[in-house]
């Protein structure tokens, strides 16, 4: 048995660690978890979540996800009995076992510290506003069938501002890329995350002429057919807004829902 | 200036970017990195003797008065500035301790703001190479001084479980204790009086729930978090834990597998280190609101406040 990656792409981290292994040519069997439809929209209702951006999966269809991850969270690796989670440790152990290129996460200490400086700081900045922009723009409107008052969003656009303001300031600068003239994990996963509000119509890209040229350059250093194949689902999430949700399921989550957002 | 909701750091929660603060006329509080702590570290350091797995010490040297050589920017009261602090004492790595008092807002001035532009300790300075981010630090400081491997180990799987704990831990153990710390104690500091006490309860209940989730996915039944020896994800979350347990939450009185586990985390540092790391926020509950600068006090009150709700 080989390596197992439990990924629903609709997912900010499921897509850096999809993007990495598919780039690099690393040999894994694709574990489709579908969020929404297995523990949201299914049978079976969502653990009530704890964490603040990503609804547990639960008990779901596909019964490996549930099991092997006792954080029931995609991402998730397993590797024969070795089980993974959390995105950071799933790349970190992937380019480290199939020995990827140096640059992804570079052998200098100085170079290597920045990946790490940026990975750290990405959870609790840009991961802190960008998600939400979906929760607001689509998942919540369609979860309680009203849209929320734009002061919501106004304030996450804010929040995320000025996330990119010291992204630029401090990891970008005038470099190419985060650590200098190559791609690394840093770029990664700062741009699946901010390809969310991209597809749920709040374009960040618009007036930020540096982020646009930086993003043109990641996905060009990944492949293009590859990037967009694994934006395909955010960047028709529109769609998800006309599944027809049984009105019970909307009034259990609509609370759990609206605490997430907070 | 607009102003959205940013990361929980430290004792505070998110130091806003805001303009930087600058102490005019008040003379005493002129806007630099405080010194006079080294100097009761360095005699401290020079009169303890060295337990523990950490080593025998080098004295006199290490605080070298050079400004080439390496520079830590801490304030204890934050809990990765303790993580970095104890993890360089440990190991005898030498350092300049340079303090950055978060109550007086010294993270806000220019000076720090040109070692770490996102204005949040901990910081480092090495020649012309500044890092922030506690985890990158510590991380760096293990590779640049050759640590003993357990601190991180070169096994793939064992590293692999050091970096998925140190992730998960941002949002929980550090989001929850650090909640219950500002709910508890940090905001009635400032505002004067207690939160309502569902607050608080809600708090508490959060960081119970993450605290279950810790004994049983990554303590479970291991002397520490990766095999038999301790790392450093061992070490962020002690610190971390120490946050709600000095705003009067004993966490460890109910749960003796992490009472045990927090005395072989203590052992393997240094108990004497240890303490002296936890002392100034373990005496927090001494701090009075006139200690933090008034001008301070409503930015840090409205802050704080968002972190909470």
């Amino acid at each position: 048995m080989g390596l197992e990656l439990y990924l629903d792409l609709l997912s900010q981290p499921c897509r850096s660690i999809y993007i990495f292994a598919r780039t690099n040519n690393i040999p894994f069997e694709f574990k489709h978890v579908e969020l929404f439809k297995d523990s949201v929209l299914g049978k079976k209702p969502a653990a009530a979540a704890s964490s603040a951006e990503r609804p547990r999966t639960g008990p779901s269809n596909s019964e490996g996800a549930g099991k092997i991850s006792l954080l029931k969270k995609v991402p998730a690796l397993k590797d024969g009995d070795f089980t993974l989670a959390e995105c950071t440790a799933i790349l970190l152990y992937l380019s480290r076992k199939y020995n990827t290129p140096d640059h992804w996460y570079p052998s200098d200490i100085k170079k290597r510290a920045q990946v790490d400086e940026y990975l750290s700081w990405h959870h609790a900045n840009i991961r802190a506003n960008a998600p939400k922009t979906m929760w607001i723009k689509v998942l919540i409107p369609l979860f309680t069938g009203q849209p929320l008052p734009s002061e919501k969003l106004q304030e996450v656009m804010e929040g995320l501002s000025t996330s990119l303001k010291q992204f630029e300031e401090r990891f970008l600068q005038d470099k190419a890329f985060i650590i200098g003239s190559e791609i690394s994990l840093a770029d990664l996963v700062a741009i699946v995350e901010l390809m969310q509000p991209v597809g749920v119509g709040c374009d960040i890209f618009e007036d930020r002429p540096r982020l646009m040229e930086w993003r043109r350059r990641v996905e060009e250093a990944v492949g293009k057919e590859l990037f967009f194949q694994a934006h395909e689902m955010i960047l028709n999430i529109k769609e998800l807004s006309n599944i027809q949700i049984d009105p019970q399921l909307k009034e259990h989550l609509a609370p759990v829902l609206m605490k997430m957002l907070k | 200036m607009t102003r959205g909701r940013t990361s929980p750091c430290g004792f505070w929660g998110a130091a806003a970017p805001s303009p930087p603060v600058r102490f005019g006329s008040g003379g005493a509080e002129r806007s630099r990195v405080g010194t006079g702590r080294e100097l009761r570290v360095r005699l401290r350091a020079a009169a303890r003797p060295r337990p523990g797995v950490c080593g025998t010490e080098r004295t006199g040297r290490e605080r070298g008065s050079s400004n080439m050589g390496l520079e830590l920017y801490l304030d204890l009261l934050s809990q990765p500035c303790r993580a970095v602090y104890i993890f360089a004492r440990c190991n005898n790595i030498p350092f300049e301790f340079k303090r950055v008092e978060l109550m007086k807002g010294q993270h806000k001035t220019e000076e720090f703001r040109k070692v770490n532009v996102l204005m949040k300790v901990p910081a480092l300075r090495d020649g012309s190479f500044t890092l922030a981010e506690s985890v990158a630090i510590l991380m760096y400081l293990a590779r640049k001084f050759k640590t003993p491997d357990h601190w991180y180990p070169s096994d793939l799987q064992k590293q692999a479980r050091v970096d998925e704990y140190l992730s998960w831990q941002q949002a929980h153990i550090r989001g929850k204790g650090s909640k219950l710390f500002l709910s508890k104690m940090l905001i009635p500091l400032l505002t004067g009086q207690p939160l309502p006490p569902e607050k608080v309860e809600g708090a508490t209940e959060e960081l119970n729930v993450v605290l279950n989730q810790f004994e049983e996915k990554f303590l479970q039944d291991r002397p520490f978090i990766v095999g038999n020896n301790v790392s450093l994800a061992d070490l962020v979350a002690l610190v971390e834990l120490m946050q709600p347990v000095a705003s009067g939450y004993n966490l460890f009185e109910e749960r003796p597998k992490l009472a045990e586990w927090r005395r072989r985390v203590e052992e393997a540092v240094g108990t004497q280190l240890f303490q002296e790391a936890h002392e100034e926020i373990l005496n927090a509950k001494n701090v009075t609101a006139d200690k933090i600068a008034p001008e301070l006090r409503e930015h840090f009150k409205q802050q704080l406040l968002k972190q909470v709700n």
